[in-house]
């Protein structure tokens, strides 16, 4: 400063910035305030895919295998978790928040487990935050389910692996999913392939369960089935999609509007008039009827429903509930996965019909087209599923009608409150118990999850409405398993119950005796084959009684 | 040949047997024992008897079947078949007392209920069993534990009664729970009986409002299990409430019979499980369960084979090896304590310092220069006076011994009855514990970096910054795997306390426990005793548990080395070195530090003693600034006496609360020594006059209670009033608010005046009814935030807002009485809705009719926020009316039976469109609605909703505008709209409040830009975020609107010199967990203190509030001098900048280029 000058107004103000800043800084105030930041997440790029392994888990093994077979029949390099343990679990319990439902800690845990046993075998923790990634789910709410993104995020700055790359893709995000396009191609062929490994998952899963209570040989289900993986998992993997430009429309190409349409019109024509999977199935049907069964056992049928994962997972994150119910002498009916993703296209069907009418709502062939879209993607997918459960011996289930599960469940838990376990798994519980497809529900609830623990809630109406009903709802956790066993064996015991009371029926019933029916059956492979299908008798949800009834039949038109 | 069936049942605390004979289907022999946790062994002494009253059949001519929850692990090895508990009880029943229409079983750990239902289309009898999960609230071990802490002798036990006692509040959700109630009611003076009493009580609540998962017990309700069986007590608690709930819900009763006839303990109570399973072997073919015979499990036995069954474990032994365990012991054995040596005749002066804790109570003595003295600790025997009656007797004896005199210069008191202590003992200073342990922390070590104190209840670390203290965390009400649960367990084992570490130590491997709650770790280790682990084993977990409950599950803290380098251990579990080895070995672990430095870990030398180590140093302190000491003397402790009294004559009347409150007449009077047994019921008149030296002190729940006379009791509520004004709990206020009229226009269509067709006249009727509909709409949840919308709508629509009504706000009493309707068990928030309903249709139906309830399922929330991916409900709030409704419906329609409409209308605010549209949907068939009209009143509901947010904010930028003025500090709650709930925050707010600290809500802060330009204004400039209303810098899964609201206003708080953040939430809140850690660093990386208070539920821990309250005051006093310095350094520099400026602008030659 020259004393001498004469300074303006904006100098003045200046100088007095710069005494502000001096004398701030003299009395200790002219530190910056430090502010909480997310931390930036590193993006996973399309030049990085030849190099990259694409990580992901949270289903059952063979779906896992089978949309590993997917990806890697698309170009990526993937490889799928082991089925969360105990040991997970902890470790998700150990460096994620408090207070976490179920399947939070044993997802969680698990990645950071496989991270830590990658460590300790031998891989730099650079190759692992450089060479990997981590694919999940993510959605929208309501649950805690679409903040699991941030918990993966915490428990592996947590546990060392801070930076590691966890990418989402959106459970209802369909085709347009720009933030992960990059590493990904979001495409058509990777829903088909994707979804197609989950419905022969799912159907695979389902005759293994059905076939196994009733196996003659010990352990010829599961072999039958590993041998059918192999095939499947083969044709998953070697899958040709169909693509524009090896077809005759490749001229389209220089009109790139046409040829994206072009493009899914033949994707989708290609899965509608083809028939992907179909040899494979049929292959892996022949070996599961070789499986010699008897089913004329007693054994209840335990249908499962609950949280999405609790259902699905088969280790520890149910308490391995499966194979226990299996050891107990039950027959077990899985649930699809299938139904979920049908669950939530209806949702998003359902939200369009309610918004009509509304502010950016009105035009109706807009209406019509979205409805149009949902509906199509709805009927295609329930239609591929009917085709594969046939080629694999049409014993699975079809999965049951969304619209008719709404109309169940909604009397009881208002179908428009999302969440996915709320009026579904009410309306399950109806619909198995009276269509007669089963003897017990089992709800596979982890602790902690907010919409199934709701429809546990309204479950306690139906159950009193229904007098024939035997439903349990189970708490899943890291912890206490004798207990929850013991809690199933005690319903379990009413299921017996119920199933021994129909056998009976159904022998009496028939005119024969339990011993004629064994001899008629010795007689004839194809009733002790494990896919032959069983008409369902409408008054019994039991196995043997349907086959008593079955067999019975077929005693009288032999006769005949 | 089989002769004879043997039912064999294996609980978790007894073994049962009988031998049926075969032919004649008749017991002949019977027995019932305690197995001591060791089931094989006592089961293996069955085997014998059971053998010897066969008349040495053999084994092939019997046939056993086992139930009970250890019995499945020895079937193999017994030939037998298992059979479920509850099926074995069902099959029993049915067969022994088929008119039962329900059993209720208390086994040791399991709680089981049946009941039978008859369908009445077939006749057939439905069973709905339920069974307590892996949580033992509730049952046998509740009482066991208890017991084993009064020290009752189980005879005394079995004959203690339930009717006619007072009862007081203990929670009977959880065992470490009601253990910390009881605690607390037994250090108030309450006798053993009325403890056993409400501890009954609080079982039998427990399993109405829980295992009965809603359902009405039918009569004959039979009582099964040891504790009904043996607990005089327990069966009068049955017969006494059963009939309440009949009562209520109108249950059909046989004429003539007096209900509690309907409710019996059969003969042979405690055999039906085994008889149970007896039955069940009969329908099963004769080749299953055929007996082996004894030698195989005797065989196993003498094998030494129990621990050859277990799983794997892949945990190491607590020490690798000898040596370094060895090494380990040597260097982390405090230093032998040798009390000073006096010189006879000498006068030792002193400051005393006394921690009465929760389940010990010790006392030092300190010399001016801070040396220890002298000091000794005691396990409580379960009054803190006579406790420390008995301590300061035994130092003065230290004393006296070696013919010196002591001199108290003054007295400190600490630990859970500080404050009666200080009352008694006219001490100088009663600090709370987290103060006092940190202030002896830093007497002995100066450099500390975090103090960790483990005391028998309490869990605390305490993280220091250049000797200040910088961030607490407490346990929270849970006092989980903490060190009287080693002790206990140690003990249940047979193991001295002292000799914990030596035995843990000596296991090679131990099994791994769940961290977290201690009920869960209870039964883990009977679990893991059926796997066949050994007590030396299971220690060994137990003790490598601790570590984690500390630094994971209470403090969250996953790197260690952010906190420092130097942790000193303390408190009195420090003692166990089994404990300290784990805890020194996972500091290391997760001392995550890549300068490569490694932590010090320090026992305190005297960890026992921490705590009154720091209550002596206060003492000493204020003496060094001039206080001086008006300690009654140690004469006068030795003649304390004293009687108390918790009756109705104690009662207080000041407010319509009328708690109970103890009372207590201290007596110094010379000849009153030698403690005379605390006589409660002591007829003790309020009011009357005292005799000469005797002083009464009342220990009430708040502070009006705390006087007898009414002018007393009016300056102490005018002082409460003042500190309400100039720190308002905005809170409070809300909660009161959102119930208001928000006086709508009216905008209803008129009523058709000649309407021709029948829908028209319908709709008229509708129309016309309005004016007298009453409506009753429950007072929770987001109600506490959507109301106003709600209110105004429906009174825009012409229905007076006087017949709305409202439940009454959530209390302990509105909770019990309607929370036995309850199946499930979700949040505390979500829990109440059913009790609020039930207020509305039993007493406020009651009273006048209601028409309808309204219980809206909100979906979505508007939102102020931008840049958020949706502003969507919990979905457990959301689904709550849903669950409320099938409480009220599923044993009949209550509602219909009422003549009332339950609407939940589904409404989504985030879009206003579809709200009409659903707001119609909701509404038409009630009040015969038209389109143009609903849409009217929902503009209506807009505006009153828009008013109710406006004036919160007004408010809070009030109290903000004071608070900078006056450099005060505010607490702004980080909760959910229900926070405002007093019955659901536990009057936390209240108490923060009365400490001169205005409280406000995420709602009340300010978002107009003015204010927001300020805090977020830079950010906004360098393009982090789009406005002080965008979150995408701190959290991207934004879509749960009160989620938003909590970071956003963790934000706000963190960017306000004057705010202080306080987390409140509740056990079980799916959205709060996820976001715990990102609230928490954007509060603190700020350097803003931020408090938590989680897992509320609805037990309300008194102590641990008071604690937590406690050191949140002393935080912020702290803080608010620190703020105070800011701010004076601030008015100094913009009083320099104002004197700098003039200097500029007064130089001459501007003035005239200015003219």
């Amino acid at each position: 400063m020259t004393p001498n000058t004469l300074l303006n107004d904006a100098e003045i103000a200046d100088r007095v910035d710069a005494e502000r800043k001096r004398l701030m800084q003299e009395a200790g105030l002219a530190e910056p305030p430090r502010h909480f930041r997310r931390p930036a997440e590193r993006a996973f790029t399309a030049r990085e895919r030849p190099t990259t392994t694409l990580l992901f888990g949270g289903l059952t093994v063979k779906h896992e295998a089978l949309v590993k077979a997917a990806l890697e029949g698309q170009g990526y390099l993937c490889a799928s978790l082991a089925t969360p343990d105990v040991k997970a679990f902890q470790l998700g319990k150990e460096y994620g928040n408090n207070g976490q439902c179920n399947p939070t800690y044993f997802t969680v845990g698990n990645l950071v487990k496989h991270l830590q046993e990658m460590r300790e075998g031998g891989t730099p923790k650079e190759t692992i935050l450089n060479d990997y990634v981590f694919l999940t789910a993510g959605a929208c709410g309501p649950c805690r389910f679409g903040m699991y993104e941030a918990e993966y995020r915490l428990a592996l700055r947590n546990s060392g692996f801070d930076g590691f790359r966890v990418i989402l893709f959106q459970q209802k995000g369909g085709l347009s999913q720009s933030d992960v396009e990059a590493g990904l191609r979001m495409d058509l062929d990777f829903f088909l392939g994707i979804v197609g490994a989950i419905a022969i998952g799912d159907l695979l899963n389902e005759v293994g369960y059905q076939i196994r209570p009733y196996e003659t040989v010990e352990g010829s289900t599961d072999r039958a089935l590993a041998e059918c993986m192999k095939i499947v998992e083969a044709a998953v993997k070697e899958r040709r999609y169909w693509s524009l430009e090896k077809s005759g429309f490749r001229f389209l190409k220089g009109w790139p509007a046409a040829a994206r349409r072009a493009q899914t019109i033949g994707k989708f024509s290609a899965q509608i008039f083809g028939h992907p999977y179909r040899d494979a199935l049929e292959q892996s049907r022949r070996i599961l009827a070789a499986v010699e069964v008897d089913r004329t056992r007693l054994r209840p049928i335990v249908k499962i429903t609950g949280e999405f994962w609790a259902q699905t997972t088969e280790g520890d994150g149910n308490f391995k509930m499966f194979r226990f119910l299996e050891g107990e002498g039950a027959e077990v009916l899985v649930e699809p996965v299938a139904t979920w993703l049908l669950y939530m296209l209806w949702q998003s069907r359902q939200g369009q019909k309610d918004r009509f009418g509304l502010k950016g709502n009105r035009n109706p062939f807009r209406h019509l087209y979205r409805l149009g879209r949902l509906s199509l993607a709805g009927w295609m997918f329930t239609r591929e599923y009917g085709r594969w459960l046939k080629a694999l011996g049409g014993t699975a289930h079809a999965p049951v009608s969304q619209l008719h599960l709404q109309r169940l469940g909604h009397p009881h838990y208002n179908s428009r409150a999302q969440g996915g376990e709320g009026h579904l798994e009410v309306a399950k519980n109806i619909y198995y118990s009276n269509a007669k497809l089963c003897h017990m529900v089992l709800s596979l609830k982890p602790f902690g999850c907010m919409p199934s623990t709701q429809s546990d809630g309204a479950q306690a109406a139906v159950v009193s409405r229904y007098s024939d009903m035997v439903y349990l709802p189970v708490e899943t956790s890291g912890e206490g398993e004798i207990n929850a066993h013991s809690r199933v064996q005690m319903a379990l015991g009413e299921a017996r119950r119920k199933a021994k009371e129909e056998l009976a029926r159904a022998v009496e019933e028939s005119g024969r005796s339990l011993d004629e029916i064994r001899a008629f059956v010795a007689g004839r492979p194809e009733l002790r084959s494990g896919l032959t299908p069983l008409p369902h008798h409408r008054r019994y949800a039991g196995t043997a009684a349907n086959f008593v009834a079955h067999v019975a039949s077929l005693m009288k038109g032999a006769r005949a | 040949m089989i002769r004879f069936r043997i039912g064999l049942d294996v609980g978790s605390t007894t073994v049962k047997a009988v031998v049926v004979d075969a032919a004649t289907d008749q017991v002949v022999w019977k027995d019932y024992q305690r197995h001591d946790s060791k089931q094989a062994k006592k089961v293996a002494e069955f085997l014998l008897l059971i053998e010897e009253a066969m008349g040495g059949a053999g084994a092939d001519e019997a046939r056993m079947f086992v139930t009970g929850s250890g019995g499945a692990a020895l079937v193999p090895l017994l030939g037998a078949k298992f059979v479920q508990e509850v099926n074995a009880v069902s099959l029993a029943v049915e067969k022994l007392f088929p008119q039962a229409g329900s059993v209720i079983e208390l086994g040791g750990q399991d709680a089981k209920i049946i009941i039978f239902k008859e369908d009445p289309a077939t006749g057939r009898k439905k069973k709905i069993p339920s069974m307590n999960d892996k949580c033992a609230g509730g049952t046998g071990s509740v009482i066991d534990k208890i017991n084993a802490k009064l020290n009752i002798p189980a005879s005394e036990l079995c004959a203690m009664g339930y009717r006619g006692i007072k009862l007081h509040p203990v929670a009977g959700k959880c065992g470490v729970f009601a253990e910390t109630d009881i605690n607390g009611l037994q250090k108030q003076g309450v006798p053993p009986d009325e403890l056993m009493a409400s501890l009954f009580e609080a079982i039998i609540q427990q399993n109405l409002s829980v295992l009965t998962r809603g359902n009405t017990l039918r009569p004959h309700v039979l009582l099964l299990g040891g504790p009904n069986t043996y607990i005089k007590g327990m069966v009068e608690a049955w017969k006494v409430n059963i009939p309440k709930v009949w009562e209520e819900r109108k249950v059909a009763l046989p004429e003539g019979v007096d209900p509690e006839e309907l409710i019996l303990v059969p003969g042979d109570a405690q055999y039906f499980a085994a008889l149970g399973a007896v039955e069940f072997g009969r329908e099963e073919p004769e080749n299953v369960g055929v007996y082996r015979g004894s030698e195989p499990l005797r065989a196993h036995l003498e094998g030494g084979t129990s621990g050859r069954q277990r799983p794997k474990s892949s945990r190491r032994p607590l020490a690798r090896s000898v040596q370094e365990r060895d090494a380990f012991i040597e260097r982390f054995t405090p230093e032998r304590f040798e009390p000073a040596r006096f010189e006879a005749g000498s006068v030792v002066r002193a400051f005393l310092g006394v921690d009465g804790g929760s389940t010990s109570t010790k006392a030092v003595l300190l010399s001016g220069e801070g040396e220890v003295l002298v000091k000794t600790y005691g396990l409580s025997k379960g009054n803190p006076i006579e406790d420390t009656k008995s301590r300061l007797q035994e130092l003065r004896e230290a004393v006296d011994a070696q013919g010196a005199t002591l001199e108290i210069l003054g007295a400190g008191t600490t630990g859970y009855a500080k404050d009666i202590l200080r009352d008694v003992l006219k001490a100088d200073a009663a600090i709370v514990e987290t103060v006092a342990h940190t202030e002896s922390a830093l007497h002995f070590y100066k450099d500390a970096d975090v103090v960790c104190d483990v005391g028998g209840q309490d869990i605390k670390i305490i993280v220091l910054k250049n000797g200040k203290v910088k961030d607490f965390k407490l346990n929270t009400q849970c006092s989980a795997g903490n060190g009287y649960f080693l002790q206990s367990t140690a003990a249940n084992f047979g193991v001295d306390v002292r000799d914990y570490a030596a035995t843990a130590f000596g296991a090679e491997e131990f099994p791994e426990f769940g961290y977290g709650c201690a009920v869960f770790m209870q039964s883990d280790i009977v679990d893991f005793q059926r796997q066949g682990w050994a007590p030396a084993e299971i220690m060994a977990g137990l003790a490598a548990v601790l570590p984690k409950n500390i630094w994971i599950y209470v403090s969250q803290i996953p790197n260690l080395a952010k906190l420092g380098r130097n942790f000193v251990l303390q408190g009195g579990t420090q003692h166990n070195l089994a404990a300290v080895k784990a805890q020194v070995d996972f500091i290391h672990t997760r001392f995550n530090d890549d300068t490569g430095v490694k932590p010090n870990v320090f026992v305190h030398k005297h960890c026992g003693e921490s705590g009154a180590i720091g209550a002596a140093l206060e003492a000493a302190r204020l003496h060094a600034r001039g206080h001086r000491t008006e300690f009654i003397g140690l004469d006068s402790v030795a003649r304390i006496s004293y009687t108390s009294a918790r009756n109705e004559s104690t009662r207080c009347y000041f407010c319509k609360n009328k708690c109970l409150r103890t009372f207590i007449d201290v007596s110094l009077k010379e000849g009153g020594g030698g403690a005379p047994p605390a006589d409660t019921q002591a007829p003790v008149v309020p009011g009357d006059k005292l005799p000469e030296e005797t002083r009464r002190l009342i220990l009430a729940t708040c502070e009006k209670g705390t006087v007898e006379d009414v002018n007393a009791m009016r300056k102490i509520k005018a002082g409460l009033d003042d500190a309400k004004k100039t720190s308002p709990d905005l809170s409070a206020l809300a909660a009161k608010r959102a119930w208001g009229d928000f006086k709508p226009a009216v905008v209803a269509d008129p009523a058709p005046a000649r309407p021709l067709f029948r829908a028209a006249r319908e709709r008229a009727e509708k129309i016309r009814a309005r004016e007298v509909l009453r409506i009753g709409i429950p007072r929770v949840l987001n109600a506490y935030s959507t109301t106003p919308f709600f209110t105004a709508y429906l009174s825009s629509l012409g229905i007076p807002h006087k017949n709305l009504v409202f439940s009454d706000f959530t209390s302990e009493t509105l909770y019990k009485e309607g929370a036995k309707r309850g199946s499930i068990d979700p949040c505390f928030p979500s829990k109440v809705g059913i009790p609020h309903v039930h207020n509305l249709l039993y007493r406020h139906h009651a009273k006048s009719p209601l028409q309808a309830i309204v219980f809206p399922m909100v979906d979505a929330l508007p939102s102020p926020l931008v840049g958020i991916q949706a502003s969507r409900a919990c979905p457990t709030v959301t689904a709550t009316p849903e669950a409320v409704k099938a409480a009220f419906t599923k044993e009949g329609d209550v509602f219909a039976e009422r003549g009332i409409a339950y609407l939940c209308p589904f409404v989504d605010f985030s879009n206003r469109d579809l709200l009409v549209r659903q707001m119609m949907q909701g509404f038409v068939e009630l009040l015969g609605l038209g389109e143009a009209e609903n849409a009217r009143a929902c503009e209506e509901g807009w505006k009153a909703l828009d008013a109710f947010m406006d004036g919160m904010r007004a408010e809070g930028r009030e109290v903000l505008r004071q608070l900078e003025k006056e450099a005060r500090i505010g607490i702004v709650v980080l909760g959910r709209p229900y926070h405002n709930d007093p019955g659901i925050n536990h009057e936390i707010l209240e108490e923060l409040q009365k400490h001169g600290y205005p409280i406000l809500t995420q709602d009340h802060l300010p978002i107009e830009a003015e204010t927001l330009e300020p805090l977020f204004g830079e950010e906004v400039a360098v393009g982090l975020i789009e406005s002080g209303l965008d979150i995408r810098d701190v959290w991207k899964n934004a879509y749960s609107e009160n989620t938003n609201r909590k970071v956003w206003a963790a934000k706000f708080v963190a960017r306000h010199p004057n705010l202080v953040g306080l987390e409140l939430s509740n056990f079980k809140c799916g959205h709060d967990a996820p976001i715990y850690s990102v609230v928490e660093e954007i509060v603190e990386k700020s350097g803003t203190p931020f408090f938590a208070f989680k897992d509320i539920d609805e037990n309300k821990p008194v102590g641990s509030i008071r604690i937590r309250v406690e050191t949140i005051t002393y935080f912020l006093k702290r803080y608010r001098d620190d703020v105070v310095v800011r701010r004076n350094k601030e008015l100094r520099v913009e009083e320099q900048l104002r004197a700098f400026e003039e200097a500029l602008r007064a130089d001459p030659r501007r003035a005239a280029v200015v003219a």
